[in-house]
């Protein structure tokens, strides 16, 4: 509730589940690009406290990254991957009015996608 | 005239036709986890390896990889890993933990207008090594390190 109440005091809100917050920034020759996902990332081992069952796999399995619909990044994840999966990549370059694509999919075949574009670096 | 045009309405038709058989072939992402989904339901590590002919390297440290991990990894759910690569062009990196329950835990390939360099958060079972492979131009290179973990992070009660 604390936490809750403190996001908002600094103006981030909640995200749900499958929502990505991106951060592009410049730094010496390079673009930072770092996003976060919202997922649990479920291992199918872990038993929920309620019902005492086993909570069944649910993962990201694949993300790719598009600049102007060009593929740059291209991976493979699985369910050792931590709970909110962060990832800081960097770009060789970046202009302001490139649009940056985030594709993933989990392992149910369910396709999500992200836009942004970038108006000023 | 009028033959020429049903001829063309024929070749629309055929067209659309050839289009729609050719779909489920194209190349995307899902079809593309598709060809190496099984590497990551390996539970053994050296038939892993040899499956993805990595058996037959020197299994030293490189030093075109700087590979940053925890020494101490306290929460085994998240444990910070940073891997860099000083070589050009485009390359794969795979990520193994040797005592997961299936070892691979991750693949990243890298295109050009991209720095070879990842930043992210892995679970671990255990201490245990990790290692990284790189492959690039056909090449292999290699470099591992241990991490020490103090709670299991796939275990049944996870933290966090």
């Amino acid at each position: 509730m604390i936490l809750k109440s403190l996001s908002v005091v600094a103006g981030r809100k909640q995200l749900a589940k499958n929502d990505i917050r991106m951060k592009v920034s410049k730094k010496n020759n390079f673009f930072d690009l770092k996003f976060l996902i919202r997922h649990p990332m479920e291992t199918g081992r872990r038993v929920d406290k309620i019902s005492n069952e086993l909570v069944p796999k649910d993962y990201i399995a694949a993300l790719s990254v598009f600049i102007n619909e060009k593929l740059v990044f291209d991976s493979h994840l699985s369910r050792s991957v931590s709970k909110n999966p962060f990832m800081h990549l960097k770009l060789k370059k970046l202009i302001s009015g490139d649009t940056i694509k985030v594709n993933w999919i989990d392992n149910k075949n369910k396709v999500y996608k992200y836009n942004k574009t970038i108006n000023e670096i | 005239m009028n033959k020429f045009s049903l001829k063309r309405r024929n070749f629309i038709k055929r067209l659309s036709l050839y289009y729609f058989c050719l779909l489920p072939f194209q190349t995307n992402n899902v079809n593309a986890h598709q060809s190496v989904k099984n590497f990551f339901e390996y539970t053994d590590t050296d038939k892993l390896f040899g499956d993805l002919s990595f058996s037959d390297l020197d299994l030293g440290n490189d030093k075109n990889i700087n590979l940053k991990t925890p020494d101490i990894a306290e929460n085994g759910s998240i444990v910070p890993i940073q891997i860099e690569s000083f070589l050009d062009g485009e390359q794969t990196f795979y990520v193994f933990s040797s005592k997961n329950e299936n070892p691979l835990t991750s693949i990243y390939h890298f295109h050009e207008n991209m720095v070879p360099f990842v930043s992210t958060r892995l679970k671990l079972q255990e201490s245990s090594k990790l290692h990284v492979f790189i492959k690039f131009n056909s090449n292999i290179v290699h470099a591992a390190n241990d991490i020490e973990v103090t709670i299991g992070g796939c275990g049944e009660e996870t933290i966090g």
